[in-house]
């Protein structure tokens, strides 16, 4: 085959390019998935990137630099550069050189040679891990200082393999039940039981603890009870938010053999500690003041739990590690879209909760409709006269909001409903006033932050059950709530540029139709205004995810007439 | 000795050991001579050598030149030194296989940076890109670069002044130093069309409508390697050689460098070594060549295209693309550039300069690599321009670097940055498009090169035979014609004359045989004398032991010297070597 119809583009730092539509972009595709983190995809070019994690998460599945260095030179177009392929060779070479063992009442690291292990032994900050001399190419390690070794360690560039076990927690008949209370079969998909299987038992055989990689709305709830019925032992589920909870919560009543009684909230509504307990990050991590301690870690060692489930681990807190650090004796299963974390701490993942166990292929994915693929639309709606004036003498700081409540917004939500009839929609916006206006104009029922619980609750389960078709929320919307049904999102407002909330309210349709229809995002934006900036930054994390904007322009005249017409 | 083949080989021997010795700088045909039989082989006279010399000056291939005192120099002019590298050290070493486990190593340049040194290409490209968006680099009353000016473009460059004091010697350390590297990118990007000065700055040309180089990368680093041996190298002539050798390996393949070294000639003991270490040094640091072990072994590599021969204008510099070593491309057909919709822009490396220099001008560089990658924004839009740019050229330009019709969220992302730009404003920044005939004439030297011939005349004459050995005319022709027994005073008469013109006697023993003595000087030895030098084989040079006389005083094995006495030297003859024939 010429190098010029080779995939990939590699960079010195680490940055490599897979051509998407090239024919071997499936097996570079692969590759990079065990070796590389995908940053971005957008159009032709997917941007992974190789780091020191992704290296040693590799070795952990079995690569070597030689191996990665093979299959790296069958694809790159241009070649591999030197320094990078030193840095591979390198970086994956240490995966090994430190294995941490059971030695009865304390632990014994292993280390590869005895340069290695004098280097080590002159880090004073190791010191109080130590149990004594070295012995040849071993020292012993205190059992409680197993976590926090391992931290400093691959902070000093070295991850330890942790071969020292773990307990098995108290145990807990569960199995995943063969049908819901619907009717509807119970079984996981290939991928799904192909994660639960790596994770339980790992490739190389050392499973037990570690990430599972996938995509929004792929599942990852089905992997967790998964695990939870492979290992059959009392758990501890931690995620990020109340609503998320609550998902847990219903899908393991709904697909477990599990009793309700089983099943217990640890919440700031609730404090129940039972043999599967599901409790968010924020309330481990509550403390009454800044250097007060943290009541609730207790709900750590209250039970004997066989397993962690840490859900969004790219969302884990600091404080979080830290005593995550204490529990390595116990199986830890990281759930999680992306492995990149905004704070870089990647390094605390891989030595605390474990190396990546699997890493799902996500076009296939998509190819089989797992996930859904949406339709992004970015509505330009053009100001009314007045408007533009108004716009116009205003200060820069009111200018997002006129642009944000332009009137004419209300006549584009009009039109687009009238694209999908029926259709269960949301209509999301950042401004009170205007969504409320949207609301009456156009009889919705509206969820805001002043929305008591069960009202929001009771508005939710009828638009579940399709007694409502369209929803108008505030920006309560941008975290979890489960409306698994929402195939539209209309945002007609948002904050200046945040790409985080603009993924959120994708997220909020993302999860696949049982009915097949198509998803649809719209945004609408007030031409010519800040609002058209504001935008292109909010779509970019989109864009780099490999979704595609259209524009689509709505005339002043057509609009306006529309409204007169209503 | 006749001057056939013999003195053929002696010729491409003597030219070889010039070329490696003195490269492009003048020398002294004596000293030569002497250091040529010391270096090359003792059994080499210098009276041969200062014929195979002269062989080399009628062939036209060695010239002469005078300086101001009438004193002559000899030297080989540099633009040919390449092909004469190439002709007479025609066995390059061969690369090591594919496949051979090299690490690579730091090596002896030790350049800063986690991830070695950019090609100088693209340090050139990133400060001559900040120098245009600066809006030029001002010139002082008298002339002199605005000096806070000077050090922040200055910084865009990684080479360190000393990582050029072999090339730059004094003027890279002096107190303008660390300006030095900044003075190179000036100077080169002139030479090549991308800078020129005006009266008051010295500033950048436009990228639309560029007609200066548009080779690729690989071929400016091409480009610069041989403009940097042409200007810089020759003054360090051990440097110089190790340039012109480094540059006929093949780029991207590991070589032993011990091999290499050997393959041309260059052992630990040549007064070149210095030079060569210090150029792989300074290769390694304009980021072209990287070091690696094989084991105990040091290795090499390329990783530009070297080329060593003369460059034409700017942009015609012909360079064989593409390869069949695994890792390099072949270069499609048309190269093209993709425009991603999340705005960003790749570079794939067989794109041009004139393409990248456009881009410098409309988007925000993110990374220069082998890819390199670029990011459309609104101020680099705004910026290009406010540099002269009509707004439609933006997406005209990258629509033809594309081949094809761009993502819609690029052309709508240009639409809505562009839209408010007023026609004032246009008008305005396209009087500040630069007009290269604007430009002054003549090239922009701000570093010293070396001028070896500086001050001296051209030489065009030749030496006759009686210039190179001072009264060859009164001497009898017996003495040059016929191996005779002479009086003991005409022998030594002899002997001085051998002296005089650093040439060898034949000796004829009474006992029978005979040999090729070169005579190193005459000693008294009580009432008689006594002649000490080196014996060899009339026929070929070597050493011939066994037909050295009985009397000889010490070993004559090897190269060791001997002494004979000159009363019983037997019948003697003056060795003259033959007149040089055209040979080259």
């Amino acid at each position: 085959m010429s190098t010029a119809k080779l995939p990939l583009l590699i960079q010195s730092d680490g940055t490599i390019m897979l051509e998407d539509g090239h024919p071997g972009a499936e097996s570079a595709r692969e590759l990079l998935r065990e070796i590389a983190e995908l940053k971005k995809r957008p159009g032709d070019w997917h941007t992974y990137r190789v780091t020191p994690v992704s290296l040693w998460n590799a070795a952990a599945a079995g690569w070597t630099g030689e191996t990665m260095m093979e299959r790296l030179n069958e694809l790159a177009r241009y070649g591999v550069p030197a320094a990078l392929e030193k840095e591979i060779r390198d970086v994956a070479g240490r995966y090994g050189s430190l294995r941490l063992k059971d030695r009865g009442s304390e632990l014994e690291l292993k280390v590869r040679d005895s340069l290695l292990l004098e280097e080590l032994l002159a880090c004073r900050g190791l010191d109080a891990c130590w149990l004594g001399a070295p012995d040849g190419l071993s020292v012993g390690v205190r059992k409680e200082a197993r976590g926090w070794l391992k931290r400093e360690l691959i902070a000093l560039g070295y991850p330890v393999v942790d071969e020292a076990g773990y307990r098995s927690g108290e145990a807990l008949p569960v199995r995943l039940l063969a049908e819901d209370g619907t009717g509807r079969r119970i079984r996981l998909r290939d991928y799904q039981e192909e994660a639960v299987e790596a994770f339980a038992s790992g490739r190389t055989g050392a499973g037990g603890s570690g990430v599972v990689v996938l995509p929004c709305g792929a599942g990852k709830t089905w992997v967790g009870m998964g695990a939870l019925a492979r290992l059959q032992c009392e758990t501890l589920i931690l995620t990020s938010s109340t609503v998320s909870v609550s998902q847990w919560i219903r899908e393991l009543r709904r697909s477990t053999s599990l009793d309700e009684d089983a099943i217990g909230e640890y919440t700031g509504d609730r404090k129940e500690v039972k043999p599967v307990t599901v409790a968010t990050y924020q309330l481990l991590t509550h403390r009454k003041s800044k250097g007060g301690s943290y009541p609730h870690w207790k709900l750590l060692s209250d039970r004997n739990w066989g397993l962690i489930i840490y859900d969004e681990v790219h969302l884990l807190p600091a404080p979080v590690f830290r005593m995550t650090a204490d529990l390595q004796a116990t199986r830890r299963l990281g759930l999680t879209a992306t492995l990149v974390r905004e704070d870089g701490r990647e390094g605390d993942v891989f030595a605390l909760i474990g190396p990546k166990r699997y890493d799902a292929p996500w076009r296939s994915m998509e190819l089989m409709g797992w996930i859904a693929k949406p339709s992004c639309t970015e509505v330009r709606v053009p100001l009314t006269p007045h408007g533009v004036a108004r716009y116009r003498e205003a200060p820069k700081r009111q200018k997002h909001r006129i642009a944000g409540e332009n009137p004419l917004k209300l006549a584009a939500v009009r039109r687009l409903l009238s694209r999908h009839p029926k259709q269960p929609t949301l209509i999301i916006g950042q401004y009170l006033d205007q969504l409320n206006e949207v609301a009456q104009g156009l009889s919705l029922p509206v969820i805001t932050g002043n929305t008591p619980q069960t009202e929001r609750q009771r508005l939710f389960d009828r638009f579940n059950r399709g007694e409502i078709s369209v929803l108008a929320v505030s920006k309560v919307a941008n975290f979890a709530i489960d409306l698994p049904d929402a195939s539209i999102a209309i945002q007609i407002s948002g904050s200046f540029g945040s790409r985080q909330e603009e993924a959120q309210r994708l997220g909020r349709i993302l999860r696949p139709k049982q009915s097949g229809a198509g998803v649809y995002f719209y945004t609408l934006i007030s031409d010519e205004t800040d609002e058209v900036e504001f935008a292109r930054k909010r779509q970019r994390f989109l864009l780099e995810q490999g979704y595609e904007y259209e524009v689509d322009w709505l005339k002043e005249e057509a609009l306006a007439a529309e409204e007169a017409g209503t | 000795m006749t001057g056939g083949d013999g003195g053929r080989s002696r010729g491409m021997e003597m030219l070889r050991w010039l070329l490696r010795r003195y490269g492009a700088m003048p020398f002294a045909e004596a000293e030569a001579a002497v250091l040529a039989s010391e270096e090359l082989s003792p059994l080499r006279t210098p009276a041969e050598l200062r014929v195979a010399m002269l062989g080399l000056r009628r062939d036209g291939v060695l010239l002469a030149a005078r300086n101001r005192w009438g004193d002559r120099t000899l030297y080989l002019p540099a633009e040919e030194l390449a092909a004469w590298h190439s002709l007479l050290f025609a066995a390059v070493p061969e690369p090591l296989p594919f496949g051979e486990r090299i690490v690579t190593a730091e090596g002896p340049a030790r350049c800063p940076g986690p991830r070695g040194r950019a090609p100088l290409s693209r340090q050139l490209l990133r400060t001559w890109a900040d120098l245009r968006r600066r809006g030029g680099l001002p010139l002082t009353a008298n002339g002199a670069l605005h000096r806070a000016r000077a050090a922040k473009l200055a910084e865009a460059m990684e080479l360190a002044p000393q990582e050029l004091a072999p090339l730059l010697g004094a003027a890279a350390a002096d107190d303008a130093a660390i300006q030095a590297a900044l003075f190179l990118a000036i100077e080169l990007g002139s030479e090549l069309g991308v800078l020129g000065r005006t009266v008051g700055a010295i500033e950048a040309g436009s990228g639309d409508g560029w007609s200066g180089f548009d080779g690729t990368m690989e071929e400016l680093d091409a480009l610069l390697h041989s403009l940097l041996v042409r200007h810089y190298a020759p003054g360090d002539p051990g440097l110089h050689f190790a340039a012109l050798s480094l540059g006929r390996l093949e780029p991207n393949r590991w070589y032993l460098e011990r091999e290499t070294r050997e393959a041309f000639g260059m052992t630990e003991r040549q007064p070149g070594r210095a030079g060569w270490d210090a150029w792989l040094r300074a290769a390694a640091c304009f980021g072209w060549m990287e070091f690696g072990r094989r084991g105990e072994e040091e290795t090499i590599r390329w990783t530009v295209r070297p080329h060593v021969g003369v460059p034409g204008k700017p942009g015609e510099l012909s360079v064989p693309s593409g390869s069949s070593v695994p890792g390099v491309a072949d270069v499609p057909e048309r190269p093209v550039v993709y425009v991603q919709s999340d705005l960003e822009i790749i570079v794939p490396p067989e794109v041009g300069f004139g393409m990248r220099w456009r881009l410098e001008e409309i988007a925000e560089r993110i990374a220069l690599d082998h890819v390199s990658t670029y990011r459309l924004t609104r101020a680099s839009c705004e910026n290009a321009v406010r540099l002269g740019l009509r707004p439609e050229r933006i997406a005209e330009t990258l629509r033809e670097a594309a081949g094809h019709a761009l993502p819609a969220a690029a052309t709508g992302a240009i639409e809505d940055w562009l839209r408010d730009v007023r026609t004032g404003e246009q008008a305005e920044a396209a009087g500040h498009t630069l007009r290269r005939s604007a430009w002054l004439a003549g090239p922009l030297l701000l570093l010293p090169r070396p001028e070896p011939l500086r001050d001296c005349e051209p030489d065009g004459s030749v030496p006759s035979r009686d210039e190179l050995f001072p009264g060859l005319a009164a001497v009898p022709p017996a003495w040059l014609a016929q191996t005779r027994r002479y009086h003991a005073s005409t022998r030594k008469d002899m002997a001085e004359l051998a002296l005089a013109w650093r040439t060898s006697l034949r000796i004829e023993p009474d006992g029978g045989g005979g040999y090729s003595f070169i005579p190193e000087s005459l000693e008294r030895l009580g009432e008689s004398w006594s002649l000490v030098g080196r014996v060899r084989d009339a026929a070929n040079g070597d050493v011939a032991a066994e037909a050295v006389a009985a009397d000889s005083v010490m070993s004559a094995r090897g190269t060791d010297r001997v002494a004979l006495s000159v009363d019983s030297l037997g019948a003697i003859r003056l060795e003259l070597p033959p007149e040089p024939r055209r040979e080259l």
